[in-house]
């Protein structure tokens, strides 16, 4: 355990003397900001119009500063073999690959506390009265970065390049929140005679679901929302994100160096 | 008490390519014992299967066939890996932290106490004269420095057995001669210490038995003392009639 914090420790140490932590967070800060005058230009409510804006900003720069750490720091590290030092050390593989997942989501957490509190003030100067969904849009907002970074972390040790393991990581980002279409995909096929359905179902229960997370879609609107799902979100979400990563500590522990 | 002893130890690289696979044999049917409190070298031209061993022995490398005891306990095994200090042959650290912080990780990754910490980052920071570099970032380093520091992470948890996978490329001639006495010294203090070189003349002066690689083959192995003939001649004469 001690291993494992220590490991975390210096990825969270590594990230933030990178310039990308603080470009990724200005630009966020930036479109946080910019959101006012979007709401004053269109004709809707203006903390509604801040409030999407904002949302999906911190979801997206917490999506790429995660996806930055994944593949960064964990693919960088194999590559220029700064890695030995450490596994020559009595550290076990697994301690290894979840030392490195905490410390990215460590960095994460910060990222959208951070992102968070800057549009919160935003909305208070506005006059919001606040909505306790804001709090569950953020966590929910957490909990994709969550299985994201696992599955960046995995396909880095997979893949040889980082343009590669970057675009895979996109590639599955989007298709994540699509994976409803492969339902009407099979709809369509199956009305044009093609009997695909095992396959379609097989990739769909594999790919992330991320369009099952996504709260921050109902906020404002009456709340469809009850504990019980919110329940089976959080357990989905830690549940995949940690096959995941058991999944590559059983391939980092194949791996040489 | 034997330190090192491998056993028909075999590690194959497969490359995978599209449609083929290229297989290299880098190292053969290795059977190796090295006793403990000496200094072994070994000697072998580029591509003879130096770091090959050397990793093996850490675990970076899992054998292909055969097997691996240190300090007659069966290798990989995580407690041994407090009792190896290993240098790489191109060290590579994480750059955007200082000397002193680095070697603070390291030191947690062997579980060392705070206070056991620092005073063990002090001594081995001395020990290679960094110690005014303490608070430099390594990416501002030069070579030798990153050589030095190479060392001192070598000797933070005061290993028994050191790997050193050459040790003195990249150092100046006075790095070179430290070098020599560090071992030698180290050596004194009852230390195992294996090296690998392809320079005759280095592992002449500080070695006590000497093996020579060739194609992934142990040649033969030499007892430096009370050595007749030239070990240059001996190298020379075993890796061309290996040809
Ligand atoms: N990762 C690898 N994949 C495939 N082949 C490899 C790999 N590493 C080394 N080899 C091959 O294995 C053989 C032994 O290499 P090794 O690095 O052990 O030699 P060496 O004795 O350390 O050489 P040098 O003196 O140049 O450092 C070489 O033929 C090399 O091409
Ligand atoms: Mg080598």
């Amino acid at each position: 355990m001690k291993k494992i914090f220590a490991i975390a420790e210096y990825t969270v140490k590594e990230n933030i003397r990178h310039k990308v932590f603080y470009t990724i967070l200005l630009f966020a800060l930036v479109i946080i900001i910019s959101s006012v005058l979007f709401s004053m230009l269109s004709g809707e409510e203006e903390t509604r119009v801040i409030l999407d804006i904002g949302l999906g900003a911190i979801e997206i720069f917490a999506f790429l500063s995660a996806i930055f750490a994944a593949v960064g720091l964990v693919l960088g590290e194999m590559e220029n073999k700064s890695i030995s030092l450490i596994l020559t050390r009595p550290v076990r593989r697994f301690e290894y690959i979840w030392g490195r997942y905490s410390g990215i989501l460590s960095i994460s957490l910060f990222n959208i506390l951070l992102m968070s509190s800057g549009l919160l003030f935003l909305l208070f100067i506005k006059g919001w009265s606040f909505d306790f969904r804001f709090l569950l849009a953020v966590t929910f907002i957490f909990l994709k970065v969550v299985i994201i970074s696992a599955l960046a972390i995995l396909i880095s040790l997979i893949s040889t390049s980082p343009i590669s393991s970057i675009s895979m990581t996109f590639f599955l980002w989007v298709l994540g929140h699509v994976t409803d279409h492969l339902k009407y995909l099979n709809h369509v096929l199956l009305e044009e005679g093609v009997k695909i359905t095992i396959f379609l179902k097989a990739i769909y229960y594999l790919l992330p679901n991320f369009q099952y997370l996504n709260i921050k879609d109902y906020i404002g609107y009456p709340n469809p929302l009850v504990g019980t799902t919110i329940f089976w979100q959080v357990a989905y979400s830690l549940a995949y994100a940690s096959v995941a990563t058991w999944l590559s500590v059983l391939v980092f522990s194949r791996k040489e160096f | 008490m034997v330190a090192i002893r491998t056993e028909n130890l075999t590690k194959i690289y497969i490359r995978k390519h599209l449609f083929s696979s290229k297989k290299t044999n880098a190292l053969e049917n290795l059977n190796l014992e090295i006793e403990d409190r000496k200094v072994f070298g070994l000697l072998g031209l580029n591509g003879s299967g130096k770091t090959t061993l050397l990793k093996l022995l850490v675990g970076l490398l899992f054998p292909t066939k055969g097997s691996v005891y240190i300090f007659e306990q069966k290798f990989p095994h995580l407690s041994l890996l407090s009792r190896i200090g290993y240098l790489p042959e191109f060290p590579c650290f994480l750059m955007y932290l200082t000397a002193s912080e680095i070697l603070h990780f390291y030191g947690k990754l062997y579980g060392l106490s705070t206070k056991e910490r620092e005073k063990k980052v002090e001594e081995t920071l001395d020990l290679v004269d960094l110690k005014e570099n303490r608070n430099d970032r390594l990416a501002d380093f030069s070579k030798g420095m990153l050589e030095r520091i190479g060392m001192a992470q070598v000797l933070l948890h005061d290993p028994e057995l050191l790997l050193l996978d050459e040790p003195t490329s990249g150092l100046d001639p006075l790095g070179i001669k430290k070098m020599r006495q560090t071992i030698l010294r180290l050596k004194e203090e009852g230390k195992t210490i294996l090296l690998s070189s392809h320079f005759v003349t280095e592992v002449e002066r500080v070695c006590d038995q000497v093996g020579i690689l060739h194609k992934g083959k142990l040649k033969r192995i030499i007892k430096m003392r009370g050595l007749k003939v030239s070990l240059e001649d001996l190298f020379t004469e075993t890796v061309s009639e290996a040809v």
